[in-house]
This record gives C-alpha cells, structure tokens and sequence, in this order.
C-alpha cells in the first residue's frame, strides 16, 4: 500500500518558506497530479469583514475557471458544496477557506495535499487564506488589502501540483524579507502586495506548466522545448535558474538545471527561435523552489551566445551554457 | 526537387500526346510552358523589438531586458515553372530557398548583463502561385517587360529539418525578359534570361506578430520554352 503524503506550500507576503519547484512536483519519478476530473471542491461557510463566505465561493470558483480556460491543458473543477470541514483536515474532501494564523505573519496562504507518494495522485488538497490579513474581492482592487481572487490562482496551481516558478525580480527589505520589483508568473512565490490584481491572469510560464503537467488535444505536437546543462568550467551549476525568451510573442517561460550534470529542460514552448538567460536563483528563498543544498549561485547573469531553436512537436540540440563566477 | 519532377512529368505528357497525333502536317505551337532557374540577393529586414517585460508595481512593466531582432540578408535559389495562357499571361509558380540569419540583439539587462548579439542560421522555403502579365509581346532579341504577383507559403526550417514557423507571403513587382533563342520547331523552344525585383511581404511565421516583413528580393535567371 503507497503512503500518503501530507505536504504544504505557502504563498508569501514578503518570504516565502517551504519547498517547491517548478513544472509538476516531483515524486520520484511521478508528478503530483489529479488522475479523475473534474475534481470536486468545497468552500468553508466562513468569512472575513469584506468577504462573506458566498462571495468567497464565487472568487474561488472564479479562480479555478481561469486555470480550466487554459485551451492546452485539460482539467476540469466542480464545486461540490459548503462544508463545515476545516482546510488540512486529512478528510478526503478538498476544502477552501479563511483561518486564523497570526504565527504565520508572513504567509497569505496555502495549499496542503495528500497524495500517493508511488503514483504521485492526489487524493486530496486544502487551501486556506490567512484572516490575519484583511481581504478585497473588488473588482478592481483594494490598495489597502489583499486581493481574494489573486492569491486564489496561485494556490490553485498548487492545487494541481505545479511548485514555484522563479521568473521574478525582488529586492531585499530594510526591515527583513523582499520585495517584488517585477514577477512574470502567477507562480511566483512573493505576492505584489495589497491592491494589485495582476495574479487574477496567467502568465505564459503558468499556462506552459499547466500544458505540460495536463496535456489537452494536440499540445505535445504544436509545441517544442529546448535542453541542455548549465556548466561552470568543468562542474555543472546546480540549481541555475534558465528563462528563455521568444522575441515574436513575448512569452518568458522558465526551467532549473537540476540535473546532476546541470541539465534542464523546458516544454510547452510556441515554435520558434529562442534567446536563453541563465541567472542565478537570488530572488527568493531557494527552498520555496526545491529541497537542494548544493545550489550555486555564485555566478554572473549569462546568455547563451546564440538563438536557441524549439522545433514543432520536439526538442532542439541540446547545448551548454557556460557561466563565469562572480 | 517536386518542380522538376511535377516539369518532367508535364513534358512527358505533350510528347505522348503529339506522338498520338494524326500524321497530317501542323502549324508549329506558340511555347506553353517556361523553366528558369536563377539566384538573387534577398534583402535583410527588421522583425521589431520586443521587451521582456514583467509584470511590475502599479500596473507598470518591469523590464528584465529587450531585444531587437532582423532577419539578414541572403542569396536565394530560385525556380519557376510558368503556364503560358496567351501571349501577356502567363500562370507562375515559383518555389525559393534561402538561408538568413535571424539577429537578435540584447539590451538592457536588469541585472547588469553586457549586451550580446545572438544568431542562428536557418532554412527559408516558399512556394507561391502568381499571375505575370507580360507588357509587350515577346520577340527574339527584344526586352519584354512584365509585372507580377503571387501569395503562398512560407516555412522557417531548422539544422535536422525540424519546422520552426510557417506562414503567408505575399510578392508583388516586376522585371524584364530578354529572348536569346526563339524557334517554332524542336522540343525547346526558346531561351533566354530574365531578371526580376519583388517586394516580399510576410506576415506571419518569422515575422513579428505585431507586424508584417517587407523584403527586397532581386534574381536573375536563364529559361527555357517548351
């Protein structure tokens, strides 16, 4: 009988904390993921000042629509009702909805599964949003709060087994933490802050992951990807984070060389030529992307020297990106 | 090459075709069909600017740097089989092949990376049907000027064949015959050089979505009649 694994992931005000990476969660060689559709959903009759529990409903489900919309990817939701049952009960009942956790000052929200450590299925996933904090469902945005509706889609890609992404530009606080200068993912581990409502849309990084972790119709055959290690002299440097860039569409779609020879890998890319940056993983804690203790990053921003094709339905030559120290 | 075989298989036809014929004399046939086969020069042209952008605080971007990409120029092959319908129209198809260079140049780092230009070479295929209007009849040693245009399809292909993009082009212009051989008998009736200039208008595929890509394209070729 495969055991059944209880593991959170947060989503942060100003530091993120636990571990995730990015394109599906690694389980040995299984990716943490939903087997049946549509997967069934319940919200807490619970509210916060400014958010009743019936609005709640509506944004969450809001925000689920906007990761079923994804036309490459394949999964469907269904509200199944409100519950009485509280996010991280180990119940079978995958439950959405406020708690009071004033321990954890820094975190806005998160999400727990339990799945089958073989297979890597779900059986189950929470989220709860933390009511120390206070909430807007505006359409428009609060400046003063958070918004419910953003925070929800970044949970939600936990939901369905997709970790971190790294595409994002921080600084650190005088006062502890960092602050987000620029985040070109939902997936991003550090909120924007109150009043901003970017996180309501997906990003091409998210859509990629999504597509790859749930292939919809023709996905695999109209999309490509690249490969190849990321190298400091001689030695591979684990953990480097890679984006490549397409210049037609604008999409930046990022990867990890997590491969013990620094090897990486990134699909669900639009065919076409790429430009490929090889930066160090600086902008937030490593362990919110993967439990890893030999990631360098000492090493400058670097650009592969040439335009890296991604062919339709394939994988390109792989190449090595060579990174010079600090 | 699918032209030469699609060519041969044509030929093969009309020689069948007048073996069958009566053995009562016949006038000689005006030519109906044209081969030429030349090379040119196919400018290089803008694809745009595209930063990359991410999504900053109070809804202003965050630029993680920009880029700036050109396809360069390159020497096209060329081959066209044209269907002559009468003495001014003439149906055309035309296949090319050429091999730019895509440039993209980096700029702007946020973290302070120098800027670096980067290339890759590919395989550039298209195939278009055209209409060329011929300006005046054609006699031997005696410049024919013509226009033209076609549309069709346009396909990057990369190092192992793999297709990168497709898309539509469009070709408009003109250029000039000049008859060297013209003769009523014989399987080859005529040969002679043409030299030819389009504008090649591209919009999709390699070019920016955006926009369109405009190219000079300029070739001379030899044909023959048949």
């Amino acid at each position: 009988m495969p055991r059944l694994l209880l593991v959170a992931i947060v989503c942060a005000w100003t530091a993120p904390a636990l571990a995730y990476s990015h394109f599906g969660t690694g389980v040995g060689t299984a990716r943490v993921h939903w087997d049946d559709t549509p997967v069934r959903w319940f919200a807490t009759e619970r509210g916060v000042p400014g958010v009743t529990a019936s609005v709640f409903q509506t944004t969450i489900a809001r925000a689920f629509a906007t990761w079923q919309d994804v036309p490459t990817a394949s999964i469907e939701f269904a509200f199944a009702g409100f519950t009485a049952a509280e996010p991280f009960d180990e119940d079978g009942l995958s439950a959405i909805g406020f708690q009071d956790h004033p321990e954890m000052d820094r975190v806005l929200g998160a999400t727990t599964f339990l799945y089958d450590d073989e297979t890597g299925e779900l059986i189950e996933a929470d989220i709860f949003f933390n009511s120390i904090f206070e909430w807007s469902t505006a359409a428009g945005g609060d400046p003063d709060r958070f918004d419910v509706e953003s925070v929800a889609v970044h949970e939600i890609g936990h939901f369905l087994g997709l970790g971190h992404s790294a595409i994002g530009e921080t600084e650190l606080r005088p006062e502890g933490g960092r602050r987000v200068l620029g985040s070109g993912a939902v997936m991003f581990p550090i909120s924007l802050g109150r009043g901003s409502i970017v996180d309501r849309v997906l990003e091409a990084d998210d859509i990629a992951g999504v597509s790859d972790l749930y292939p919809d119709g023709n996905f695999e055959n109209s999309t490509g990807g690249v490969h190849g290690r990321v190298r400091r002299g001689s030695a591979p440097a684990k953990g480097a984070h890679v984006i490549v860039f397409n210049p037609r569409t604008g999409d930046l779609i990022g990867g990890f060389a997590l491969g013990d020879d620094g090897g990486f890998q990134i699909l669900g890319l639009t065919p076409g030529p790429y430009v490929v940056r090889v930066e160090p993983l600086d902008d937030a804690d490593i362990d919110s992307f993967f439990a890893l203790d030999d990631v360098d990053i000492d090493f400058l921003v670097t650009y592969y020297p040439r335009l890296v094709a991604a062919p339709s339905g394939g994988v390109g030559d792989s190449f090595d990106v060579t990174v010079r120290p600090k | 090459m699918c032209l030469f075989v699609v060519f041969d298989l044509f030929v093969a036809f009309l020689s069948t075709a007048a073996a069958q014929a009566p053995a009562a004399p016949r006038p000689p046939r005006s030519p109906r069909v044209e081969l030429s086969v030349g090379a040119g020069f196919l400018g290089g042209s803008s694809l745009g600017t595209a930063d990359a952008d991410l999504r900053g605080r109070s809804n202003q971007p965050f630029q993680l740097f920009d880029t700036s990409s050109r396809i360069g120029g390159s020497v096209p092959l060329e081959v066209r089989l044209d269907f002559l319908l009468g003495p001014r129209y003439v149906f055309e198809i035309r296949g090319a092949w050429s091999r730019p260079e895509l440039e993209t140049s980096v700029t702007g780092d946020v973290e302070g990376a120098p800027p670096v230009s980067l290339g890759e070479r590919v395989d550039q295929y298209s195939l278009d049907l055209g209409l060329l209007v011929n300006l005046r009849q054609a006699r031997s040693r005696s410049v024919v000027p013509f226009v033209s245009a076609g549309a069709g399809y346009v396909g990057a292909v990369h190092e192992g064949l793999a297709l990168l993009e497709s898309g539509i082009s469009f070709r408009g212009g003109g250029g000039l015959k000049y008859p060297l051989v013209m003769q009523r008998r014989g399987r080859i009736k005529g040969a002679g050089i043409r030299a030819d200039a389009a504008l090649i208008v591209m919009t999709s595929g390699l070019a920016a979505e955006s926009g369109a890509t405009r190219q000079l394209a300029a070739t001379g070729s030899v044909y023959f009649s048949f």
